[in-house]
């Protein structure tokens, strides 16, 4: 898959009414700025920090898609509207501080924890985009996340009866070089760019072993290279769908941290 | 039978996989949220608040960084009565909008009506220990004034042809032309009388001993005194027994009952001396005038300093003290708002008159009926006569004004013990503004004394909570100024002495022989100085003509030579010439992409410090 593809909206209208909501706003902000001096504190500034509170406290909301998608009837919908709107929120809280840097520790917290929220959103969407294809394009192999570990077991049961009877050779081969990476399961970062990374230098000495094995046994270590590819593509498949996964601790903790501190923000404002 | 890598799932599972919980990661987050939120609120609690600091105050106001209600008021953010607590603390109202807006304008019924402008709108702090808060965002400006410099209008001085008279007679041209006479020319014969200051960065002002006496006053003599009726004077041993003098009395020459002087010095004593005197002769009622406007500005500087001792310096006992008196005079002042209601409209007035007439009418008083027929006359006259302009012209308040202010003169000396009350109908005339009817003045104080309480009720506030006084009030500077300005009252008070009781008025023949003699005794002086009937002119020398801005010549000089912008001074015959081309010359140099030209380059929002 292209990065083009992945830089693709999904929904272009969405994406293009985000666009112009944006230039919108920012257009109020260089109008309003050079009309009258910009305060966060009141009028149009206290209008966008209120946008962007609600916006975020919406977001938070996005786990109450199921089991029943309402208000907004789909889980696609649902998506597109958090994703989308995580970004506005971002940009109406830019606006709301006057698009300048914050001064304090406190502003600078809520400031770093609103793009860190909405940019490893974003991070999440490009994943999203980019795993399940290279996943179904890449490989033969499809599994849950689930059953990866007991299908590694089931390979390595397959491979050892494979290598049951063979010459000493093949056996401590197989025993000293091969049966511990597929006991294992090996998770890389390295698959989140190339699914099939790394396979041909795994299975060189399985083929150098072919050229050294007596011909009876030539297929026994096609079939062992078989059983090890299989168990790369379940590396793969666990790499990724566990990216996939656990992608989501870097969205969804900072985004309760922020939820606390605009708690805080709104209480301060409100009593001072 | 080699293997195949099967496409798909390889195999069945014996059960479906559990799906993740909707909450899965929203239950723990915000559980962290709601932990840093709970710990925020117990360090907040327990006084620990910079956390949730949007950011650390200035330097100056570190010391108070942690207790947020030295500024904030629960749920009304930041008071601008917090800020006068050490900023105003007299509560003179000198940093407010109105304040500005009467700087500005001098109008007080604008002033009145002016929008309340938080402190903390335009002077936002949280920003960082070294953020310059007074530096303001020109955009407030913009809200009221022209957006831009290149719409400034031009100065009021030049606008208004409002040019006041220096009290002396100059003429440039005649000077430069004999500055050149020495070889001194261009930049050099300007700076030969306004020299650069080393103390500021702007002029010296011009001082006679310095600039003048050089050729005026050669050997220290300014001239001579030609030989006056000696009965007219004031001897020369009776104002030098008065305490030191500037003048010898081998100096004076009498013969035949006249005197003269051979020499007289710049500031003679004697010479003022007697001038005072003449004119408390020919002029009693002038003199009043002066001294009466005086005695108003002594009073109201007094009542300025008194007021200016800081409510935070008071201990609770004198604050509620303090609010209890505040509290009977802003009743005062509803009623007598209550009555004006009532009092101000014409026909109600004459509706009244109309009950009393017929009242008088009715009682069968003979003597009662005759006064009531003679003032129904006068009640007819006053319904057929045309409507009395509401707003009297200026010049005529401003006669009136004076003549009000001889006249408490005048009582204060008939009887010392109505000082109180001639003191404060004096404050009273001075605070009046011509065109305000009274209810608008009654409701301005009425505000006035409102706004002052709820500053008292604050800091009373604020004392009950524990919140120490400030350590130290900005207003030394202040209240010097004060002190300085009602010293410098009183010595003018002394200088021109007092009105001599039952002094005859001086009339026809007697008058003009006084007269004749003044101009004899000061024919020296009118060299310069400018004699307005029997009093001479006060000298201002070279004061600011710009009074709601600031300009120093300093760094303007570096950029260009003086006649850039004074162009023709050496060909200008009045001193009231001020020989300036306007905002356009300003404007010369100042516009978009060169010299700054922002609005406080030259304003200040603030009016400068009382008095």
């Amino acid at each position: 898959m292209r990065a083009t593809q992945v830089l693709r909206p999904k929904q272009p209208r969405n994406f293009l009414a985000t666009l112009g909501v944006s230039a919108v706003l920012l257009l109020v902000h260089a109008v309003a700025s050079r009309l009258v001096p910009w305060s966060p504190k009141r009028g149009l500034g206290l209008a966008f920090g209120i946008v962007a509170a609600l916006a975020f406290v919406f977001e938070m909301s996005y786990p109450a898609r199921r089991p029943a998608a309402r208000p907004l009837f789909t889980a696609r919908n649902w998506i597109q509207v958090h994703v989308y709107l995580g970004v506005v929120a971002l940009l109406a809280a830019l606006i709301h501080a006057g698009l300048a840097w914050p001064r304090g520790g406190f502003g600078w917290w809520l400031f770093l924890l609103s793009a860190w929220t909405t940019l490893t959103g974003l991070l999440g969407v490009w994943l999203q985009k980019w795993i399940p294809p290279a996943l179904a394009e890449g490989l033969q192999v499809e599994a849950l996340y689930e059953r990866i570990p007991a299908l590694v077991e089931q390979l390595l049961a397959e491979a050892d009866a494979l290598m049951a009877e063979t010459s000493d050779v093949l056996d401590r081969f197989y025993r000293t070089e091969l049966r511990g990476r597929l006991a294992t399961l090996a998770p890389s970062w390295g698959f989140l760019l190339d699914v099939r990374g790394g396979r041909e230098r795994a299975l060189e000495p399985l083929r150098r072993m072919v050229g050294f094995a007596e011909a009876e046994e030539k297929a026994k270590v096609e079939d062992l290279m078989s059983i090890y590819t299989e168990k790369m593509e379940l590396d793969a498949q666990y790499s990724l769908q566990r990216i996939l996964r656990q992608w989501l601790w870097l969205h969804v903790p900072a985004a309760g941290l922020l939820m606390g501190l605009l708690v805080i923000h709104v209480l301060t404002w409100v009593w001072y | 039978m080699a293997r195949h890598v099967r496409w798909g799932t390889p195999g069945k599972s014996d059960h479906y996989p559990p799906l993740r919980k909707p909450w899965a990661f929203l239950a723990p987050s915000l559980l962290l949220g709601g932990g840093i939120l709970g710990l925020l609120l117990v360090s907040w609690a327990v006084g620990f608040r910079t956390p949730v600091s949007p950011g650390a105050v200035i330097g100056p106001h570190a010391v108070i960084e942690a207790r947020c209600e030295e500024c904030h008021t629960s749920r009304r953010g930041v008071s601008d009565v917090r800020c006068q607590r050490c900023h105003d603390p007299s509560g003179a109202g000198r940093l407010n909008n109105a304040a500005h807006v009467l700087f500005g304008s001098g109008d007080p019924k604008k002033a009145a009506a002016a929008p309340k402008v938080d402190c903390a709108r335009c002077h936002v702090d949280h920003r960082g220990r070294t953020a310059a808060i007074t530096r303001v965002d020109e955009g407030h400006c913009a809200q009221c004034h022209f957006r831009s410099f290149s719409a400034h209008p031009e100065f009021a001085v030049l606008r208004t042809h409002a040019t006041e008279s220096p009290g002396v007679e100059f003429p440039h041209e005649k000077h430069v032309a004999e500055l050149a006479k020495q070889g001194v020319a261009g930049k050099d014969s300007c700076v030969k009388c306004h020299e650069p200051s080393s103390q500021s960065r702007d002029l010296e002002p011009i001082a006679f001993d310095r600039h003048c006496a050089s050729c005026h006053a050669k050997e220290g003599s300014v001239g001579i005194v030609e030989p006056i009726p000696q009965a007219e004077l004031i001897a020369p041993d009776a104002v030098a027994a008065r305490g030191p003098v500037n003048f010898r009395l081998d100096e004076f020459e009498t013969s035949r009952g006249r005197i003269n002087k051979t020499v007289v010095r710049h500031k003679d004593d004697w010479v003022l001396a007697n001038l005072r005197k003449m004119r408390r002769d020919v002029d009693p009622e002038g003199f009043g005038i002066e001294r009466g406007a005086l005695l108003a500005r002594e009073s109201q500087l007094q009542r300025k300093l008194a007021l200016s001792a800081p409510l935070a310096g008071l201990d609770l006992p004198a604050l509620e003290s303090r609010e209890a008196a505040l509290d009977l005079e802003i009743k005062g002042a509803e009623a007598r708002i209550a009555a004006q209601g009532g009092a101000a409209d014409p026909p109600t007035g004459l509706a009244r008159l109309d009950e009393v007439l017929s009242a008088v009418g009715r009682s069968g008083d003979a003597a009662a009926k005759a006064e009531g027929a003679r003032l129904q006359g006068e009640v007819d006259a006053l319904r057929g006569a045309p409507a009395v302009p509401a707003v009297l012209p200026a010049d005529d308040v401003e006669a009136r004004t004076k003549e009000l202010l001889a006249l408490l003169d005048a009582v204060d000396g008939a009887d010392p013990t109505l000082k109180t009350r001639t003191q404060d109908l004096r404050r009273r005339l001075l605070a009046y503004n011509p065109g305000e009817v009274g209810v608008e003045m009654l409701t301005r104080v009425r505000d006035q004394r409102m706004a002052e309480r709820a500053r008292v009720r604050d800091e009373i506030g604020l004392r009950q909570a524990g919140v120490a006084s400030p350590a130290a009030a900005l207003l030394a500077a202040e209240q010097r100024a004060v002190r300085d300005a009602l010293a410098e009252t009183r010595r003018r008070l002394k200088e021109i002495g007092e009105a001599t009781p039952g002094a005859p008025v001086l009339t026809g023949e007697a008058k003009a022989a006084r007269l004749q003699a003044l101009g004899v005794l000061t024919a020296a002086c009118q060299k310069c100085h400018v004699l307005d009937g029997p009093a001479m002119l006060p000298v201002r020398p070279a004061h600011a003509v710009l009074v709601r801005a600031t300009f120093v010549h300093a760094p303007h000089l570096l950029q260009a030579d003086c006649t850039r912008c004074h162009a023709g001074v050496e060909k200008s015959k009045e001193a009231t010439e001020l020989n300036f081309k306007g905002v356009a010359s300003c404007q010369e140099c100042h516009r978009p992409r060169s010299v700054r030209q922002d609005c406080q380059s030259c304003h200040h929002y603030h009016p400068r410090a009382m008095p």
